[in-house]
């Protein structure tokens, strides 16, 4: 495990590693998910329809930087949850046949790096003074577990979605990261002067 | 009669079944409808089955119903293609006999997916699982007021039917097994995608159930899995062993002396069966706590334990394997419960590892597992004595050998207990006074020089066997085994033997094999294989004739001290010929040698005999023929020439022309009588001058050759042909009264005609020049006709004095009236520097010889 806390490296905020490894994990959700259509079969021009796996409970486009990296983290502790009972239910039906095979390594550099994400983020919320009251134990997203409908197909179906919900809300992590980013930055330089 | 009125109504009820009366009953996995209704007694009836919603008729049959007369129903069951779940099926029935059909029933309806209710996009069947290489369909109820767009199985199009207003079908034949997670049927329509997972693959195929025991108690049952079923998850094979459920494809269970194994998937299952006894299927487990107690110099006590006291009271057997300097040994020991052995002859200060395992010693099943390998040094000892032995190379020297101790006496002492003696020499000999302190086998590879590995055996007073192992020789060797006895006096060599360990084929074929003809027979010769090379006993030859590609065996020769053999009554031909040595091993590679075998002497003399009888024959055959037919040969090869037409005055005679000899000299011209009236003579012209040389030469009258004679006298006449003008001259004046015989006597030089071809050459063409005159001589006959010595050449002086006949140089004055034989027994050759002459004398030459006649 890497160490939390880049308080100590010097140039680079904890912010700006905290993005970067937003936009790292993004880039491997995806590569996930063209591994899973890949092994599926699935056509890649037609993605399962519903609503998001993954939604938050409070959101206002108000919020500080800050709290909406505090509301993403809790969809991305949210679909960690979902990713390792995705891993489970693969696991039991040995849908890789057993055999660790490249979508299987990334799958689990994705939840590792997703469990790193949190951690980093716990760590910039916590150095922060700008979160307010939130604590992270509070109930901030919803999220959608069982599978709609019944067979392989449904269960691949929301598998595929579980993908989608990795994709969408670390991307979506990442643009908040870089607001919050930006606006310690700003801060910093105003201190400075 | 009322009783026999509602029997017919029974009956009649049948003829119009009510709607109700029809019961539809479905099994979604099979795609299997039942359908029953009421019915009095079994009969054929109509069945139609239709898709609902287009009307689309998929049955219309006359089947023959199953009635069950405990309810009174009637049931008719259809599989249909496509899973029920697609659209609705519409289903009515009438009875049907001999004399009459009834009415079709109302329809009944057993309702699809794909009704209004269900209004989302669904795909039928799920999670399906079939066998490799079967069809499976599908079908795709999109959703209401959506469109269909395509179906792909596995990513691949499929060509749809629609079933009904929202329900497409695909059929996927001959499928391969499915990936892991199932192959994906993907239904997309303009507004969703949905699908189905399907899994294809094998049922169990697992085999070769064997239980036994490893704690006596207990069973461990193993059995080999098959082929993969490529199902996995819920879908893979599960076992049950004697009822019980088992994760694994070992499985732990008490003892029951028979079992059963059921493998089961989706798709199959299999039953497996063993059953024994307890005691005839130990399995021991590895013995542990492995340790080396009460180590010492030579020996060492090893102890183990077992996990199990039931193994105290069972009898076991039990390895122990040492190593030591890469050399291992195996030592068994058995008792019951065996858990400490001795290890005995060990060496000193040597470094061991050891192992054991151990098995049931009666009943015996199978070696349990080794044990964890444990390492001991001994202790170190005085050495013992050292194994001297002086070999003699001669009376007066000698090697000086001893054996080195430690790994000598390790590996006899190890592996004496499981010596294996195949290959090796076992020894015996009487007992002899002179062994009176043992014996001495010694032994030495028999073609070795100098430097030679010499290796002995001391045998002890009293035994008179010795074996040596077949590890101290090198197979296909030939060794020299001595035996020596030892007493106070010494040492005396007692026997000598010669053998091999283990004889191989020889690795050299025969020598100098030569085939050498015999009339029609081929005797082969061959030399001894070098000793070295033999690696065996050779105990004879084989002899084999070498066809294009195999070899055909000849003779055996059993004594390998005959390096000969005869193959008798050959033909004519090339063969070859293979000999091949052997030893109990086998044989060699053989020679080859190659012989061509020619006509011989006796057969030859024979063959020449009969060519000169054949060729005699037809010689004589040929004459005989020749000489009947004489008349035609003369005919056909030499026609008469016409004769020449001359004046009356010329043919009135017939006699020999009468030339007019000349006042000095006359020529007699001998001609044959008959020959005569051919008028083929020709006058030669002479002149009073000419010839006064030769006038004085002796004529020389003693040949009378005809053809020679002739010769001269066809030239003659040639040239009176060509020169008729001098011949008229000379004609008048020569033969008539003088009769001259021209003989030569031998090759002439014919100074004279060189001179006529050069000064006189308007008369000398067309002449003819007896001999020939080479160019580096033509100088000396104009000399010599001046010289006093050309007098003695008499036979010459004919020509001379005819070739110059008419040149005024020459007189005949001394020879007028002499007749003149001129003898000559050269070869007259004809002067080839006058191109006339030469075409002249070949034209008529050659047929002259052939004929032996004179030439006219």
């Amino acid at each position: 495990m890497e160490g939390p806390s880049d308080a100590g490296v010097p140039g680079r905020s904890a912010a700006a590693k905290a993005l970067d490894l937003a936009r790292l994990l993004h880039g491997e959700c995806a590569r996930l998910l063209d591994l899973f259509r890949e092994r599926e079969s699935f056509p890649a021009d037609h993605d399962p329809e519903g609503g998001r796996l993954v939604s938050l409970g409070r959101w206002s486009d108000d919020m500080s930087a800050a709290e909406q990296v505090w509301h993403h983290r809790c969809a991305l502790r949210k679909c960690l949850g979902l990713l390792e009972l995705l891993i489970a239910r693969e696991e039991e039906e040995e849908m890789g046949g057993g055999d660790e095979g490249e979508y299987e390594a990334v799958r689990r550099a994705v939840r590792e790096r997703l469990g790193h994400l949190l951690f980093s983020t716990a760590a910039l919320l916590d150095d922060g003074d700008d979160v307010g009251d939130l604590s992270p134990q509070h109930d901030c997203a919803e999220g959608r577990d069982e599978v709609e409908g019944s067979g392989s197909f449904a269960m691949k179906l929301w598998m595929y979605k579980v993908l989608l919900e990795l994709i969408h809300w670390t991307g979506s992590t990442s643009k908040v990261l870089c607001e919050l980013h930006s606006e310690r930055e700003a801060k910093q330089e105003q201190t400075d002067l | 009669m009322l009783v026999t009125l509602q029997v017919r109504k029974g009956l009649c009820l049948e003829d119009f079944p009510l709607s109700q009366a029809i019961k539809l009953e479905k099994d979604l996995d099979s795609h299997t409808l039942y359908i029953k209704w009421r019915c009095a007694h079994p009969g054929l009836y109509d069945v139609e089955i239709y898709r609902t919603e287009f009307m689309e008729s998929v049955f219309n049959e006359t089947v023959e119903a199953r009635w069950d007369k405990n309810n009174g129903l009637c049931q008719w069951t259809w599989t249909s293609q496509f899973p029920l779940e697609c659209t609705s099926h519409s289903v009515r029935i009438r009875s049907r006999d001999p004399l009459h059909v009834g009415e079709w029933s109302p329809s009944s309806i057993t309702e699809g997916k794909d009704i209004p209710n269900n209004s989302k996009i669904q795909v039928y069947p799920q999670d399906k699982v079939v066998l490799v290489g079967s069809s499976t369909s599908f079908c795709c109820i999109v959703g209401e007021g959506d469109d269909f767009v395509k179906m792909m199985y596995e990513n691949r199009n499929e060509r749809e039917l629609r079933l009904s207003r929202r329900s497409y079908a695909i059929t996927r034949t001959n499928q391969s097994a499915s990936r892991p997670s199932g192959n994906n049927v993907v239904c997309s329509s303009r507004e969703a995608m949905y699908g189905a997972t399907i899994f294809v693959g094998y049922p169990p195929g697992d085999y070769d159930l064997t239980c036994d025991t490893r704690d006596l108690e207990s069973a461990e049952c193993q059995w080999k899995v098959g082929r993969d079923t490529r199902l996995y998850g819920r879908r893979k094979t599960r076992y049950t062993l004697n009822g019980r459920y088992l994760l694994t494809a070992v499985c732990i269970i008490f003892w029951e002396s028979s079992w059963i194994l059921v493998a089961e998937n989706p798709l199959g299952n299999v039953e497996l069966r063993d059953s024994a006894q307890l005691t005839d299927r130990v399995h021991p487990v590895a013995p542990g706590d492995l340790k080396a107690g009460n180590v010492n110099a030579w020996n060492v006590t090893l102890e183990w334990t077992w996990p199990f006291p039931t193994y105290k009271d069972l009898p076991l057997i039990c390895q122990v394997q040492i190593t030591a300097n890469a050399h291992s040994d195996m030592r068994n020991f058995s008792r019951p419960g065996l858990s400490q052995v001795s290890l005995l002859d060990l060496q000193p200060y040597e470094t061991y590892r050891v192992i054991v395992r151990c098995g049931s010693q009666n009943n015996f099943w199978k070696w349990g597992d080794w044990s964890p390998q444990i390492s001991f040094q001994t202790k170190m000892d005085r050495p013992e004595v050292p194994d001297i032995w002086i070999w003699m190379k001669s009376a007066n020297a000698g090697f000086v050998l001893w054996k080195v101790i430690t790994l000598k006496i390790y590996v006899c002492t190890v592996g004496i207990m499981f010596w294996n003696l195949d290959g090796g020499f076992d020894l015996s000999w009487p007992a002899s006074a002179n062994g009176t302190l043992g014996y001495v086998v010694e032994w030495v590879n028999t073609a070795c020089g100098l430097d030679c590995t010499v290796d002995w055996l001391k045998v002890p007073d009293g035994n008179t066997s010795a074996k040596i192992p077949s590890r101290d020789l090198i197979a296909g060797v030939r060794y020299t085994f001595s035996l020596f006895g030892l007493s106070d006096e010494g040492c005396e060599l007692l026997q000598r033997w010669h053998g091999y360990s283990k004889e191989m084929v020889p690795a050299q074929s025969v020598l100098n094999l030569e085939a050498n003809q015999y009339k029609s027979n081929v005797q082969l010769t061959w030399g001894k294989i070098p000793c070295t090379s033999q690696r065996g006993f050779v105990r004879g030859y084989n002899i084999y004739l070498v066809h294009i590609s195999s070899l055909r065996f000849l003779t055996n020769i059993t004594d390998p001290n005959v390096m000969s053999y005869t193959v008798k009554k050959l033909s004519l031909s090339s063969y070859k010929f293979t000999v091949k040595a052997y030893t109990d091993a086998g044989e060699d590679g053989g020679a080859t040698v190659s012989v061509n075998l020619g006509p011989y002497s006796d057969f030859l003399i024979v063959e020449i005999l009969v060519s000169l009888g054949s060729m005699s024959l037809f010689f004589a055959l040929i004459a005989g023929v020749c000489y009947k037919k004489r008349n035609w040969v003369k005919k056909a090869f030499y026609p008469d020439i016409p004769e020449p037409k001359l004046p009356d005055e010329w043919t009135a005679t017939q006699a020999p022309l009468e030339v007019k000899p000349s006042p000095h000299s006359m020529v007699q011209i001998m001609e044959r009588q008959w020959d005569s009236g051919k008028g083929g003579l020709c006058t030669v012209p002479e002149n009073d001058e000419d010839g006064s040389g030769t006038g004085n030469e002796p004529m020389d009258t003693d040949s009378d050759e005809p053809p020679l004679l002739q010769y001269y006298n066809q030239v003659v006449s040639n040239s009176s042909e060509v020169h008729p003008g001098s011949d008229s001259s000379s004609s008048t004046s020569s033969l008539a009264s003088a009769n001259t015989d021209v003989t030569y006597t031998g090759i002439q030089i014919s100074g004279c005609c060189y001179n006529a071809a050069t000064e006189e050459s308007a008369e000398c063409p067309g002449s003819y020049r007896p001999q020939m005159l080479s160019e580096g001589c033509q100088e000396e006959p104009q000399a010599d006709l001046e010289s006093p010595g050309l007098a003695s050449f008499g036979g010459y002086r004919p020509q001379c004095s005819w070739k110059v006949d008419s040149a005024e140089a020459l007189s005949f004055d001394s020879s007028v009236g002499s007749p003149t034989s001129v003898n000559s027994t050269q070869f007259l050759i004809p002067d080839v520097s006058t191109e006339d002459s030469r075409n002249t004398s070949t034209s008529k030459w050659f047929p002259s010889f052939l004929s032996g006649k004179t030439m006219k």
